[in-house]
């Protein structure tokens, strides 16, 4: 394993050994930390950890190898994998290649033997940062004004299917724009006998229309919902036509196309284990969560929306739904996988194009 | 839901006393229930029968009352305190019984008092089988295939329709007692023929086995409104087989993919769902390793074991969560108490790995099988805590107290591949020694996995250390290699060993590289929340979280280490008390333990707790991080004296008796030269080396002689030697590694056994009372029964107890607390044994006396005297009431174990009973520790040759009472020529159509009496008479004292009638 150094934004660096692609300098992008304990593999395949640089803090990370199932998508998004131990001998009897195999046909560095407690704490205190992968005797000087410097706005359209295509199911069709979407959402919607049209995110609600569809789904996916005027301008044109069910970055586009607004959050939500407060139930849901921008709480009422569920840590929004019934989001994952899921949801959906078609 | 209005008075029950599989965890889920509820306004009312617990403390509860477990008394209790709610999950399985039975007898109802935290309902849905499997069946959750037999040919037909091996169960044996795990039809003959006699209803359960599965636990909290969350989850590293409190258990699992994790998790949060607890529970699954197949093993609908673990691994305190969930709140209402900021309905997240060894017993019972199986066996256990799982193992090992602080064993080391490849398929406590010795020969990681049905992810792990073992073999004193070591765990000593140099310089040439370790926050989030815990471990890593600064003054309290025989939950008492008043004195109180059960690792209790080995270097870093004033060893038992001098000899200062002194007491020269010069009596003693040395030595003492080896606790391998063919006896069956060191040869001293703590402060010494032993000298000290006050103790006695006590605590210049053991014979006062610590009777002392004197030993040790603190008196008067101390043994729980009691120590536990006579308090205590006191029916007697004599008048007296005895050929003679008429019935050996055996099936027996001396060959037949005897609970002594105890109660309750 090759020694490197991790450079953040604010200056500080930590040495590492890589065990995953060994590249000499990586491109920057942004660093956070996740606290789930299992579900490597659905993390770095995930495509909202798009440019992202992904922290796992539970310690101990390889362990069950990776296996044929439980990907999120085809090939791993995030730019490197930070843990503190690798374990290379895996243990499955699903498994057949090691994380460290696949980060390096990927071509994604895999960082270990550093304090990644101490990395977390950092980005807790001073929220997420920018940082950079480089040679061990990189001055890290040279590198500050590159990472301030930096930003990136082109997310979704890097990662959005570029045509649309069909996974066939004998039930209700739902159009689902991809905006970065896991293949769990997929596979949930299969489950319920969906016939699903993935389409890409800049798509026209023309086009939408034409399919023809019982109902659309807004995909989670990576970045500020903000640069995404044109999803914006989908879901508003949509919105109120067929119901329109939403998830993580398609909650955000959601709020913003009825005139809520979003924002920043400090250093995010990363983990399975946030308990939400689902507020029609008055129960609490333990989510999986990957987020970095938050709908703000304010004036929900005025923009037509109405708060279905809150985060019991932070108190940030979590769920919302147009006082018309018409779409309704969640910020959190209810797919499951990695992570609890939440079946209700996605039953809400299917009874909700029951009901549409019905009428 | 707020909290609920209508609580007002809740009664707790608790567990009662120690015994295998229900420690030290319910004392502190107890004391952490009590307290929740105090915080709440609630007054609490408890009940438990073992004094030796904080719960039982008058300042955690508003009303204590130290009585026997059963439902009479509790409802006694009930009657005289009217609860409204009885919380019944924190008394472990005794306390969810006790709470099952009161509420069918009526009593509740009667007395309107509600069950909170579970209802009756639930916890029959969870218990029993029948009930259990329809709820799995509605659930759609998989179960094993089981049946009940009642006869051999049953069972038979069964497995072989679902094919072996399969799981045995006696059904009604205490603790599940003679079960077992058949592989083909001559083992399942055996243990259910074995089985079905142990069973008073003569049935077994049949169960599909599913051996070698991933074992898998979550601990699961469910509120009012249905609301539940994962606060942990366990892999078991032994496979299905090996009951989980035996197993090496981390946290969180590691051989899991999400999915799978997430399936269990849903599973469990279904099932107690569907159960309707609303509180902590604790769910038991198997995993295939192979498939995607798992099933459910069995649900505690309960704090547990594995929540107190659970609770210590995370953080998150779910005896405290689950109380205020019974008290009507809801997880969405109650913040973390960790981070005070973030909700309790937070799953934690660990950044760490937990391990558990647990600690078994084999060393001080003896057994000839160790194997470990599906009955817990292990009395107590460990925590060890790291970044990587390495480093947890090698802490965990150190942690452990068992003569191997490394994975390296003598024996084992020695073995060839062959003879250890066949060992090493059994699951015992010398398994994992096995396993590295096979990995140190080169033995490959996969066949061993194989081998053990160990996961292969964890020989690899024990391979990685093997590696990093060869590596500093190969580079010594290479900084880098050392560097990579210590991340992994390895200590300074097995460093030093492969280096060929001392500890010492290991540690100098760490330190000068600057490698030292740092220690990092246990806050259940991961660092996601910030958080102010002093709650920590250590770590080789960069940065470091627990900041030593402080405007107070510190003082390191050393605790106990895991529960074991000898060493029990009484030392934890002593800990906590020592830590409140270190506190109470304007102190910061820097604990350092590793007991997962315990009270003193309370993250709540301390002012910073480390979770750490009890060993030279782990306990001196974190000294030389927090640079306290001085460290308190007395309280945690000879774990925490035995470091004494290595911390004194590096410089730190010790608070309270100096470590010289606990020399020169524990160094027996010294210690006789010491009374001598005082001119206090001390049983003749030799230090021989031989056998001829000491049949020299015990012809000059005169038989009986009592032999030990040197240097052991608890009065290991010790025996009482009446005449030379038992001396060659004992030197030839001794473990040979005893003659490393001499052997000692005392002369047996038969008399009345006295026990006196004492507080010293330099100058004086405050005894607050005299405990008499019930039994005569040669019973341990731990398994006698006792009473204070004393009942035979003359004013002189007395006198001269306390003097002795005086001028030893002068002589030894003790500090703070002592404990000496006395023999009065023929009116002379001998010591034989002085403690320069506190001792097992502290907290019965405590609570008996009213005197708390490990509060007044730590004001003494920090300083002040004790006509300061108020006591002008060397003795106290005695209290009116009477206590009898009563021990509680696990031999139900150990396979074939011998349970003849002696000067080796047996016993787990300890209850007290307490009244206004000696008899109404041996009464209690006999109850409280779960003798069945019969009034009438039959009595086995057998006795040796020399103790014949001893049992007539207790024949007598016992047929005068009207009941029948029994006795074999030779006793039943002996007993016909001293006038009675015993009914002889053939041994259970003997080839007769009616024997011992068919008397207990018939269940003509309420007593046995197996009094042989203590050298006397053991017998096959008698070990497995009183194995039948403690399966059925069928009281058995080998003490004429303790029956003459019991016939005091018997007379005393009027069972004596006589004609005019
Ligand atoms: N069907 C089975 N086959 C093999 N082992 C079993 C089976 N059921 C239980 N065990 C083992 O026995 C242990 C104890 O069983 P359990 O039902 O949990 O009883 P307890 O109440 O003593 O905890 C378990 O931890 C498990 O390792
Ligand atoms: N010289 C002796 N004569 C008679 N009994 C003794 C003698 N020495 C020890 N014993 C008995 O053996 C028990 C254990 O011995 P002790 O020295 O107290 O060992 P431990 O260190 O295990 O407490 C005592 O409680 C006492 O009953
Ligand atoms: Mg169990
Ligand atoms: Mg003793």
């Amino acid at each position: 394993m090759k020694k490197v150094k991790l450079v953040l934004e604010n200056g500080m660096s930590f040495t590492a050994d890589n065990f995953g692609y060994e590249v000499s300098r990586t491109e920057i992008s942004e660093i956070i930390f996740t606290t789930s304990m299992s579900g490597y593999q659905e993390v770095i395949t995930d495509p909202s950890y798009y440019k992202q640089m992904v922290v796992m803090t539970y310690p101990i990370v390889g362990n069950y190898g990776l296996n044929a199932t439980d990907f999120e998508s085809s090939k791993p998004y995030l730019s490197a994998l930070i843990v503190n131990e690798y374990t290379e001998m895996y243990s499955h009897a699903d498994a057949n290649q090691s994380l460290a195999d696949y980060l390096k046909e990927h071509k994604v560095p895999g960082l270990c033997g550093l304090d990644t407690r101490e990395l977390t704490n950092v980005i807790r205190n001073s929220g997420c940062l920018r940082a950079i992968i480089v040679p061990i005797d990189t001055e890290v000087s040279s590198l500050e004004a590159d990472l301030k410097a930096w930003t990136y706005t082109n997310h979704v359209a890097d990662v959005s299917t570029k045509v649309s295509y069909v996974c066939p199911g004998p039930n209700y069709r739902v159009a689902l724009i991809d905006c970065g979407c896991k293949k769990h959402i997929i596979q949930k919607l299969s489950k319920y006998g969906c016939e699903i049209i993935v389409m890409p995110y800049n798509s026209t609600s023309e086009q939408i229309l034409k399919l023809d569809a019982d109902g659309v789904m807004f995909s989670n996916g990576p970045g500020d919902p903000k640069d995404v005027p044109e999803t914006i301008k989908l879901f508003k044109d949509l919105h109120g036509k067929l119901p329109i069910f939403g998830i993580c970055l398609g909650h955000q586009i959601f709020a913003l196309s009825m005139g809520a607004n979003t924002s920043k959050m400090k250093f995010g939500h990363h983990s399975s284990n946030h308990p939400v407060k689902d507020l029609d139930l008055d129960t609490i849901l333990t989510t999986t969560q990957n987020h970095g921008y938050a709908v703000d709480k304010i004036d929900l009422e005025a923009h037509n929306l109405r708060l279905t569920h809150v985060s019991l840590n932070d108190d940030s929004v979590e769920g919302i739904e147009s006082l018309d019934k018409m779409s309704y989001t969640v910020q959190f994952h209810p797919e499951g996988n990695q992570g609890p899921s939440h079946d209700q949801l996605f039953e809400k959906f299917i009874n909700r194009m029951k009901e549409e078609k019905n009428a | 839901m707020p909290k609920n209005k209508s609580i007002k008075k809740v009664l707790v029950i608790g567990s009662g006393p120690i015994v295998i599989g229900q420690a030290a965890e319910f004392d502190y889920a107890g004391v952490q229930a009590c307290l929740a509820l105090k915080e709440e306004g609630i007054e609490v009312v408890l009940v438990n029968s073992n004094p030796a617990t904080i719960m039982t403390d008058t300042d955690v509860a508003d009303k204590v009352y130290i009585e026997p477990l059963t439902i009479e008394f509790l409802e006694r209790v009930i009657r005289l305190e009217k609860p409204d709610s009885l919380l019944p999950t924190l008394g472990g399985q005794t306390g969810l019984n006790l709470a099952l039975e009161l509420d069918s007898a009526g009593i509740l109802a009667e007395n309107n008092v509600n069950l909170i935290g579970v209802n009756v309902d639930s916890i029959n849905k969870a218990e029993d089988r029948e009930l259990f499997k329809n709820l799995m069946n509605e659930l759609e959750l998989p179960i094993p295939a089981s049946t009940i037999a009642n006869t051999a040919a049953e069972a038979h037909a069964f497995a072989s329709e679902i094919g072996f091996p399969v799981i045995i169960r006696p059904a009604f044996t205490l603790g599940g007692s003679g079960g077992g795990i058949a592989n083909n039809i001559e083992e399942l003959e055996k243990i259910v023929t074995h089985g079905l006699d142990l069973s008073p209803v003569t049935q077994v359960l049949i169960e599909q086995s599913i051996k070698g599965y991933k074992e898998i636990e979550y601990e699961v909290i469910c509120d009012n409104k249905g609301q539940a969350i994962v606060v942990c989850n366990m892999e078991n590293i032994d496979p299905v087989g090996v009951h989980t409190g035996d197993s090496i258990v981390v946290a969180p699992s590691q051989t899991l993919t999400d999915r799978e994790y997430h399936r269990l998790r849903t599973v469990s949060l279904d099932i107690i769902k569907a159960l309707g607890i609303a509180g902590g529970c604790n769910v038991q699954l198997a995993q295939d390793p192979n498939s995607s197949q798992f099933y459910i093993i069995e649900v505690n609908p309960r704090v547990s074991r594995s929540s107190a673990l659970a609770s210590k691994a995370t953080g998150y305190p779910i005896a405290k969560i689950s109380t205020l969930i019974a008290i009507g709140y809801n997880l969405d209402e109650i913040k973390n108490p960790i981070t005070k900021d973030s909700s309790a309905a937070v799953e934690p997240a660990l950044d760490y790995v937990a391990l558990k060894f647990a600690r078994l017993p084999f060393d001080k019972l003896k057994t000839n099988d160790n194997r470990l199986s599906t009955q817990m066996q292990a009395t107590g256990e460990i925590l060890a805590i790291d970044t990587n799982l390495e480093a947890a193992f090698l802490k965990a090992i150190r942690s452990l107290e068992v003569k191997n602080k490394y994975f390296a064993h003598p024996k084992f080391d020695k073995m060839s591949i062959h003879e250890l490849s066949s060992l090493v398929t059994r699951a015992t406590d010398e398994q994992i020694f096995q396993m590295f010795a096979m990995l140190r020969q080169g033995f490959d990681p996969l066949k061993l996995a194989k081998l053990t049905e160990i996961n292969k992810f964890f020989v690899f792990i024990y391979k990685h250390i093997i590696d990093i073992e060869n590596n500093l073999i190969a580079n010594k004193f290479d900084i880098e290699v050392l560097k990579h070591a210590k991340k992994y765990g390895f200590a300074d000593e097995d460093i030093a060993r492969f280096w060929e140099t001392t500890e010492a310089k290991v540690r100098e040439f760490r330190q000068t590289s600057g490698l030292k370790p740092v220690y990092k926050m246990i806050d259940t989030c991961a660092a996601e929340f910030a958080s102010s815990t002093s709650y920590f471990y250590s770590a080789y890593a960069s940065q470091n979280e627990s900041n030593p600064e402080s405007d107070k003054q510190k003082i390191v309290v050393l605790g106990s280490g895991p529960i074991r025989i000898g060493q029990g939950i009484e030392f934890d008492y002593a800990t906590v008390h020592c830590i409140k008043e270190v506190q109470a004195n304007g102190y910061e109180a820097v604990v350092i333990n590793n007991n997962p059960e315990t009270v003193s690792t309370d993250f709540a209790l301390a002012d910073k707790l480390y979770i750490a080995p009890m060993v030279k270097e782990d306990v001196l870093d974190i000294i030389e991080h927090e640079k306290p004033v001085g460290v308190i060893v007395q309280f945690g038992g000879q774990t925490a004296i035995n470091l004494c001098q290595d911390l004194t000899d590096c410089g730190i200062k010790i608070l309270g008796t100096q470590n010289a002194d606990i020399d020169r007491v524990e160094d027996r020269e010294e210690f006789e030269a010491g009374l001598r010069k005082i001119e206090v009596l001390q049983p003749q003693g030799k230090i021989v080396n031989s056998l001829e040395e000491a049949t020299l030595a015990a012809q000059s003492l005169e038989y009986p002689v009592l032999v030990r080896p040197s240097f052991v606790l608890g009065g290991e391998a010790m025996k009482i030697i009446s005449g030379e063919a038992s001396l060659v006896d004992y030197f030839e069956n001794l473990d040979k590694r005893y003659f490393d060191k001499p052997i000692l040869v005392d002369k047996y001293v038969n008399g009345m056994e006295l026990e006196v703590d004492a507080v010293c402060d330099g100058s004086t010494v405050f005894i607050p009372g005299l405990i008499e032993h019930i039994e005569s000298s040669g019973v341990h000290s731990g398994d006698s029964m006792a009473v204070y006050p004393p009942q035979r103790v003359t004013a002189e006695q007395a006198a001269e107890v306390v003097e002795i006590t005086e001028k030893i605590a002068k002589e030894f210049k003790v500090l703070g607390l002592m404990n000496i053991q006395f023999i009065i014979d023929n009116g002379k006062v001998f010591v034989i044994e002085v403690n320069p610590r506190a001792s097992r009777t502290v907290p019965f002392l405590v609570k008996t006396t009213k005197h708390n004197i490990v509060k007044l030993a730590t004001n003494v040790i920090l300083g002040k005297k004790l006509i300061d603190l108020g006591i002008d008196t060397k003795l106290a008067p005695n209290q009116k009431l009477i206590s009898v101390k009563a021990p509680v043994f696990s031999f139900n729980k150990i396979h074939m174990i011998d349970n003849l009691l002696g000067p080796e120590m047996k016993s787990t536990g300890e209850v007290m009973g307490t009244d206004i006579s000696f008899e109404k308090a041996l009464y209690k205590a006999f109850l409280a520790s779960n003798t069945v006191i019969s009034h009438k029916g039959g009595v086995l007697l057998t006795a040796s040759d020399t103790k014949k004599a001893s049992i007539v008048p207790i024949a007598k007296l016992f047929s005068k009472l009207g009941f029948e005895l029994y006795a074999t050929k030779s006793t039943a003679s002996y007993l016909r020529e001293h006038g009675l008429k015993p009914t002889v019935v053939a041994r259970i050996s003997d080839d007769s159509e009616y024997t011992i055996k068919d008397l207990f099936a018939e269940g003509k027996l309420n007593y046995v009496l197996n009094v042989i001396s203590n050298d006397s060959r053991v017998l096959a037949d008698e070990v497995t008479i009183r194995n039948i005897a403690i399966s059925q609970n069928i009281p058995c002594f080998s003490s004429i004292d303790t029956v003459s105890a019991l016939l005091k109660v018997l007379v005393s309750q009027g069972s004596m009638i006589n004609a005019i």
